[in-house]
């Protein structure tokens, strides 16, 4: 990454949500876990007593540890850029990732919330270039006014981009092969 | 030219045999998971036998009509822009291929026209959701133009128009063709073997090992064959003999099949339209230009290895597995891989850069360790040694290349595969580093094109990083057309 480009952070909300998004897992976690122990008499026989509080102590503690120490820590290191002909997304502390998209490979874009987002007041932006079938890079926890202007911003951008009608790849012509 | 045809046209009826074929081939891929369900019906509903004749014939009747209705509700209409199909019984729907989007256009004779001397045009557009429009029984003229129609707006769009690019059938052999490449009958015969015949008896193995009926039947039948014989030895020999025997018949099956694909392998370059013809039983002209190429990828198997032959791919937008018809050189020789590469300007004296040792390590502890606490402490050791020297041979033969017009990667154990990518059609680039590449500054690096990803992991973080920013700049910069 240029070191002369300005990090953007995302919305505090993000925070929340990802608090919320992990909480949310783990009370499924938990419920599955609760259903087996309740309607599953031979799964409540079987397990003994202590092992089934060791599990359940370590489920809770492991979810403190996401709700307190890597939600905050995750939503203070998620960040994007965009540069005069590109856009890029960094994410990560301990696992660090960087996505970096040009403007004039982008096929579609997309605005994109969740019901959680949807009560935070949260959006993502999604950008899809030619390469995979899936999303090519999200920006996450952006406020619609923020995932907005970033969007028009990129499709601006676009606009401005002019194609020549030469292709990048041409085969070799028989002088260039003398040659 | 293509003579314009604004009103919608259908096909002739010997096209019939097409959709019946089709039919039978998606009835095929979708309907054998029904057989189950058959079969319990058969099995637990007694008063269903009774009425089986009488059901089939139903079936039979619904298949041949839906069939017919099929061919009756297709209609097409080709002008010199797009090319339009109207299908579908119940559900009707229209498509639209515009020609500058076009990035393959094949003309097959399968053997069912060969009476009638019809062809089969294969139009294949671009993008990652290809679509496809197949027109069944055209003349050999109407076929060719077409084809020309479709070359016509990509020369166009592409500013690349020489006389010699527009030749009425781009693989007539000429001696006026840039590129030009025949495989004689004893290389087509190499293919076969190439294509490694171990993959179908493993396709043969794991599906009579995949469900519980068929593996019963095959232990069955090695219990009794065993027990015809005295000793175990006999038994053990003859068996062998057998496995050798399908293994044979699997070479000579796979040799028989590509043999017909690719009998009297022609392919040639006129400007800058790559075409190729092939075929005995069916015949296949397939093209298309270089403007829409996104990656170059060279194959050698073991078996290509033990020959000294290559293969080669074409390759345009749409990832592996997704794309159906690939233009492919499913023979080279070195120096005609060298030809090859020379004519797509990739560079020939190639240094591969190599990746951090540390790569050594992958999938070296865990299934060590697994081996290990199944078994005992030793085979953990051996296990682990074992695993190291694979992964230093895999290491070896890992790298990576970049001169700032193409990006290659190189990848293999006993053989290799070597991906091109014309730099400056990257679609996107990540980085990503764990805690332990992060103290050795190391990560993995992803360049992903239209045609597929180009993954390194463990390099160095500084020629990483530098290569990224340069792969930003070429293509954020670039602006030629990329499709």
């Amino acid at each position: 990454m240029n070191s002369k480009i300005k990090l953007e952070s995302v919305n505090p909300a993000y925070r929340t949500f990802l608090a919320l998004h992990v909480s949310i897992t783990f009370i499924f976690i938990m419920g599955v876990a609760a259903g087996l122990f309740i309607w599953a008499p031979f799964f409540a026989a079987e397990t003994p007593r202590l092992i089934l509080q060791c599990i359940i102590a370590s489920f809770a503690v492991l979810w403190l540890i996401f709700v307190v120490f890597w939600a905050p820590r995750r939503y203070r290191v998620t960040h994007y850029y965009v540069a005069d002909d590109y856009i890029g997304f960094v994410v990560g502390a301990v696992w660090h990732t960087e996505v970096v998209v040009t403007f004039n490979r982008l096929q579609h874009l997309e605005i994109a919330r969740g019901p959680l987002e949807r009560m935070l007041k949260l959006s993502r932006l999604v950008l899809y270039t030619a390469g995979g079938s899936t999303a090519d890079l999200v920006i996450p926890g952006l406020t619609m006014p923020q995932a907005e202007q970033l969007r028009d911003q990129v499709l601006h951008e676009l606009c401005q981009e002019e194609l020549t009608d030469e292709p990048i790849t041409t085969a070799t012509t028989k002088g260039q092969a003398d040659d | 030219m293509t003579k314009e045809t604004t009103q919608w046209l259908r096909l002739p009826p010997v096209s019939l045999v097409y959709f019946f074929l089709k039919s039978i081939q998606q009835l095929v891929k979708q309907g054998y998971q029904m057989v189950p369900s058959l079969v319990a019906a058969w099995v637990f509903i007694e008063g269903i036998r009774k009425w089986v004749p009488l059901l089939t014939a139903a079936a039979l009747a619904v298949f041949v009509l839906t069939v017919i209705l099929r061919y009756l509700r297709f209609s097409y209409q080709v002008t010199s822009v797009r090319v339009q199909v109207k299908q579908g019984v119940l559900k009707r729907s229209e498509l639209s291929l515009d020609m500058d989007r076009i990035q393959q256009a094949d003309i097959q004779l399968p053997w069912y026209l060969r009476p009638f001397n019809l062809r089969v045009v294969r139009l294949e557009s671009a993008g990652s959701k290809g679509q496809e429009v197949v027109l069944v029984g055209l003349t050999e003229q109407r076929a060719v133009e077409i084809q020309e129609a479709v070359q016509a707006v990509s020369a166009q769009s592409s500013g690349l128009i020489e006389s010699s690019e527009l030749a009425i059938n781009s693989v007539t052999p000429s001696s006026a063709a840039d590129l030009e490449l025949r495989l004689p009958l004893k290389e087509v015969m190499k293919i076969g073997l190439m294509l490694n015949p171990l993959l179908i008896v493993g396709l043969i193995v794991s599906f009579i090992f995949s469900n519980s009926m068929t593996r019963d039947m095959m232990e069955e039948w090695v219990e009794h064959f065993s027990g015809q014989f005295e000793g175990t030895l006999v038994a053990v020999v003859l068996l062998v003999g057998v496995v050798l025997g399908v293994l044979l018949l699997a070479v000579i099956v796979s040799t028989l099949f590509t043999a017909n694909t690719y009998y009297n392998y022609h392919l040639q370059r006129f400007g800058q339209r790559y075409s190729y013809s092939a075929g005995f039983l069916s015949k296949l002209t397939r093209s298309f230009t270089i403007r829409k190429l996104q990656g170059v990828v060279i194959r050698q198997g073991i078996i290509g290895r033990i020959l000294k032959r290559f293969s080669g791919e074409l390759a345009q937008a749409g990832g592996v597995g997704v794309k159906k018809e690939r233009f492919l050189v499913p023979l080279l020789t070195a120096e005609q891989k060298q030809y090859l590469l020379a004519d797509l300007k990739i560079p020939k004296d190639t240094t591969w850069a190599k990746v951090h040792p540390w790569a050594m390590t992958r999938w070296l502890l865990l299934p060590s360790i697994t081996i290990g606490a199944f078994t005992t402490i030793w085979l953990c050791f051996i296990a682990a040694a074992a695993l190291l020297a694979l992964n230093y041979l895999g290491w070896r033969k890992r790298g990576w290349y970049f001169d700032g017009h193409w990006f290659g990667t190189r990848k293999g154990l006993v053989g290799s595969v070597e991906r091109w990518l014309p730099a400056p059609k990257m679609q996107n680039i990540r980085w990503r580093q764990g805690p332990i590449q992060k103290r050795l500054g190391i990560g993995n690096l992803r360049v992903a094109s239209a045609s597929v990803n180009y993954h390194l992991r463990d390099i160095r973080e500084q020629d990483a990083l530098a290569m990224q920013a340069e792969l930003i700049e070429l293509t954020r910069t670039c602006n030629l057309h990329w499709m």
